[in-house]
């Protein structure tokens, strides 16, 4: 449920990243591959880290697509999740319990943790946190935590005793541990309840194993270390208070810039690499951290089903045989993105490997078309009853450098099947007011929805319930998404989400193109960086400085 | 004068009003949904949430309600709070407005500095290729896009010489390539002007006369004809200064400053309305004050014009009226 950022970046991302190319030759070339063999990590200093944006807010529970990487380290949630597994393991929480159900759970809490200006971490205080996203339901709509409590149908939170926390849900809802472990539901200091929502932007208490130090828009987020901290979740490698000193966000819009800047020793860690500054930063003896984002693989969804030309499921099939995804990867990206092979990406929980059925075949997509009466027509443009087959794509614009000639790619490859595209660029704004109206795209470039667990992407993007943005149409889809959702076995539940990818992918209600990766380049002098189990920036607990 | 002064401020009051509404007027009438851009383009919203959002920010109000509510607040002061994070509108331009003044100001000074220096220069200079090629540099200055300019100077000041620092507020140094960036548009459109209306003085008599009277040509040009050739120059203040808010909007994003630029891109991005509205009135009031010490400083510059004034009776200087002048 992280967002895309929606904000219209200045179009001068491509212009940057060609003009960092050019001038690559004036930069920094002398110097040779760092060592980075882990020695015995040492405590001090201060870590710098390029943001991509504005957090806009601190608040772990604001909409923002980027408040999620500079709270987790200042709030600490019940369970963290194991970056390998992806499985739930205790952080403020010792343990969790479902019931035979899945409606109601049980978190015995870790005793002796404290908050940063030193209350107590109570049963009490967990259940204000719930009670309190509840309460400011209607202002945060949209964001994770309201989402993902409506999901489950949640009812309400008890405190029987000061270490026992019992949550309950109207339906069955197995995912929950999964999500209580976000940084959405990270538990607030009783004195960051006591202000109104507004206000709490910069003012987050917590007890993570940094501290809120201050927040300048637009500027920068610095945190402390925390002393005396010692809850850190069961996979980190440091048992006890962080290595580092210090760590200060910087926010550095220009992705050239930002690996600029760590060529100059101005930050140590840059993030959000985009494909055009891996090879420079590599080249410069740079180490890059990348892992593939859980969630929905960027792509175009099918927002005209109920209309021609795409009511017809042969068109639909056509239109995903005729894109080739490894195309775009070998054409647009480097080998850090994946090939996507399925709905959600390949490190989303529930992913299922559908290649099979994404085998770029030019040959039958035309078959198809042939079959559905599209006949050839003058200019390469089939066409059927004097309709020319125009499909018309929305877009907008993330500020991924990669989105404008992907568009292109595509628009040549279905032209070579003889489909016209029309794409359009719109702002968030527009895009919002098309997709309400319905009509007026047949496809839309849908980008990073969905979340760790490949339920809720899929459900929140393909289902037909209301509001319905994408214009879904596939009533046999629907039991499936509503199944997964309240299956408790992990092995049949899996089989339903594997079900529903093959059946979206099959429709052609979803032509998966690229796989949203998250890219980090770290400084020499960096040790022991490595992303949280959603591929974001993780504690920084373990991360030391040489 | 205090009649004029009086006069004039009544006019600035207008004008902000005028700003204040018609902004209000295009950015409520937009068919977009600023509730829904707050709650993002996802399925998890349903439309009751969303009706409820809309309520809590006030949209669901009559415009009429909502405009005489937020003038009355206005006008005491309270902007309302930004919609995406909740603070006050006041306190988040209060904090952008230094920065961006910083820059801009620095800009400024060093773009009038160059632009008079290179017209000058070209008026002055008696080698014709020097004077060709001096005046060849406006037309280049305008059309190189500024973002362009500001990234080449981060690669070869920042990255490949590591003299300044490419990012961040902090200190003086980090000013230096900002102003530089935002200098070359003004100084420019300053260059330009003021190359072209000394060329128009210098055939005038009085610049005769001063030779005659054995005044040397740094002399003529700088005492006399400069002074005379300001005039049309000055007239471009009010232009300068809302295109250093544009060139804030680039410079800002490319050296990682906050600022009012950054300010009103997220904000228009986010269709953050009570933010946009702040940042409309800002730039109106900046505008209304740069005229006006425009006016003034036109009177001080030529006292022909303050006569005249005093002899017409009425105050004649409208706000756009003002832009014929040059």
């Amino acid at each position: 449920m992280y967002r895309t950022n929606p904000t219209g970046k200045i179009k001068i991302a491509a212009v940057a990243a060609a003009a960092a190319l050019l001038l690559a030759a004036c930069g920094d070339g002398s110097s040779a591959a760092g060592d980075k063999g882990d020695g015995k990590p040492k405590a001090g200093g201060t870590l710098t880290v390029a943001l991509g944006g504005d957090p806009v807010s601190v608040n772990p529970r604001a909409v923002t697509p980027l408040v999620r990487e500079v709270s987790r380290p200042i709030v600490d949630s019940l369970l963290a999740l194991d970056p390998a597994t992806k499985k739930p393991v205790p952080w403020l929480a010792e343990s969790v319990k479902a019931n035979a159900d899945a409606t109601e759970f049980t978190f015995k809490l870790r005793s002796g943790v404290t908050f940063s200006d030193g209350t107590p971490l109570t049963a009490k205080v967990v259940k204000d946190n719930f009670d309190d996203i509840v309460a400011n339901k209607a202002k945060t709509a949209g964001s994770s935590s309201v989402a993902l409590l409506d999901q489950g149908g949640y009812k309400g939170t008890d405190a029987p005793d000061d270490l026992t926390v019992v949550q309950h849900f109207a339906k069955p809802y197995p995912t929950w541990p999964l999500w209580a472990a976000g940084t959405a539901f990270g538990i607030l200091a009783p004195k960051t309840l006591a202000l109104p929502l507004d206000a709490r932007f910069d003012k987050i208490v917590g007890s993570g194993p940094f501290v809120l130090q201050s927040y300048t828009k637009n500027s920068q987020v610095v945190l402390t270390k925390r002393t005396g901290y010692k809850w850190g979740p069961k996979t980190a490698k440091n048992a006890g208070d962080a290595y580092l000193d210090k760590v200060v966000y910087k926010v550095i819009t220009e992705p050239s810039v930002r690996t600029g800047a760590l060529k100059t020793g101005q930050v140590q860690l840059a993030s959000a690499l985009n494909p055009a500054d891996i090879a420079p930063v590599r080249a410069a003896g740079y180490a890059i951290v990348a892992q593939r984002n859980p969630r929905l693989a960027e792509g175009l969804v099918v927002t005209g089903a109920d209309r021609a030309p795409l009511n017809d499921v042969a068109v639909r099939q056509a239109l995903v045989k005729a894109v080739d995804a490894k195309q775009v990867r070998d054409t647009l990206l480097t080998p850090e993105w994946g090939v996507p092979d399925s709905v959600v990406t390949g490190t989303t929980v529930g992913h299922a490997d559908e290649s099979a059925l994404l085998k770029p075949d030019q040959q039958a997509a035309a078959a198809l078309l042939d079959k559905a009466g599209w006949k050839a027509g003058s200019d390469g443009i089939r066409t059927k009853d004097g309709k020319r087959l125009t499909v018309k794509l929305g877009w907008l614009d993330r500020g991924n450098p990669w989105d404008q000639p992907l568009v292109e790619l595509v628009t040549a490859q279905y032209k070579k099947i003889g489909v016209e595209l029309k794409p359009e660029l719109a702002t968030a704004a527009q895009s919002v007011a098309a997709l309400t109206a319905r009509t007026k795209w047949d496809l839309f470039l849908s980008g990073v929805a969905g979340a760790l667990d490949a339920g809720v992407g899929l459900a929140g993007t393909f289902s037909t319930a209301p509001p319905n943005f994408y214009n879904i149409q596939d009533a046999p889809l629907q039991p499936l998404l509503a199944k997964q959702a309240t299956t408790t076995d992990e092995a049949a539940r899996n089989t339903i989400l594997a079900d529903a990818q093959r059946r979206i992918l099959s429709e052609g209600l979803f032509t998966p193109l690229v796989e949203d990766t998250n890219v980090v380049a770290t400084g020499k002098k960096v040790h022991g960086f490595a992303f949280d189990a959603d591929s974001r920036l993780p504690t920084l607990q373990d991360v030391w400085l040489s | 004068m205090a009649r004029f002064l009086v006069g004039r401020v009544l006019q600035g009051v207008f004008v902000l009003w005028a700003a204040y509404t018609l902004s209000f007027a295009v950015l409520y009438a937009l068919p977009s949904d600023p509730a829904a851009i707050a709650a993002g383009a996802n399925n998890s919203v349903t439309p009751e949430q969303l009706a409820e959002l809309r309520h809590e920010m006030g949209l669901d109000r009559p415009l009429a309600g909502q405009y005489l509510a937020k003038l009355g607040g206005a006008l005491h002061g309270d902007l309302g709070t930004s919609l995406q994070s909740g603070e006050p509108v006041t306190s988040l331009i209060g904090a952008a407005l230094p920065p961006t003044l910083a820059v801009a100001g620095l800009g400024l000074v060093l773009g009038a500095l160059l632009g008079t220096g290179l017209a000058v220069l070209a008026t002055v200079t008696p080698y014709r290729w020097l004077r060709q090629a001096l005046l060849g540099l406006p037309p280049l200055g305008v059309a190189i896009p500024s973002f362009v300019v500001g990234l080449l100077l981060l690669q070869w000041f920042a990255f490949a010489w590591n003299v300044l620092p490419a990012i961040g507020e902090g200190g003086w140094r980090g000013l230096v390539l900002p102003a530089a960036t935002i200098a070359v548009q003004p100084a420019a459109l300053i260059g330009q002007v003021l190359a072209r209306s000394m060329e128009g003085e210098l055939g005038k008599d009085y610049v005769d006369v001063a030779r005659a009277k054995g005044a040397g040509p740094f002399r003529v040009n700088v005492r006399h004809v400069l002074r005379n050739a300001a005039l049309p120059t000055l007239t471009l203040a009010g232009l300068l200064v809302g295109g250093l808010l544009t060139g804030a909007i680039v410079v800002e994003a490319v050296f990682s400053r906050n600022g009012l630029g950054r300010i009103t891109q997220g904000a228009v991005a986010a269709e953050d309305l009570p933010v946009v509205q702040g940042v409309v009135l800002l730039g109106a009031a900046v505008f209304v004050t740069v005229n006006l010490a425009v006016d003034l400083l036109y009177q001080v510059l030529d006292p022909r014009l303050a006569i005249e004034r005093r002899t017409a009776g009425t105050a004649r200087f409208t706000l756009f009226g003002l832009a014929g002048r040059g």
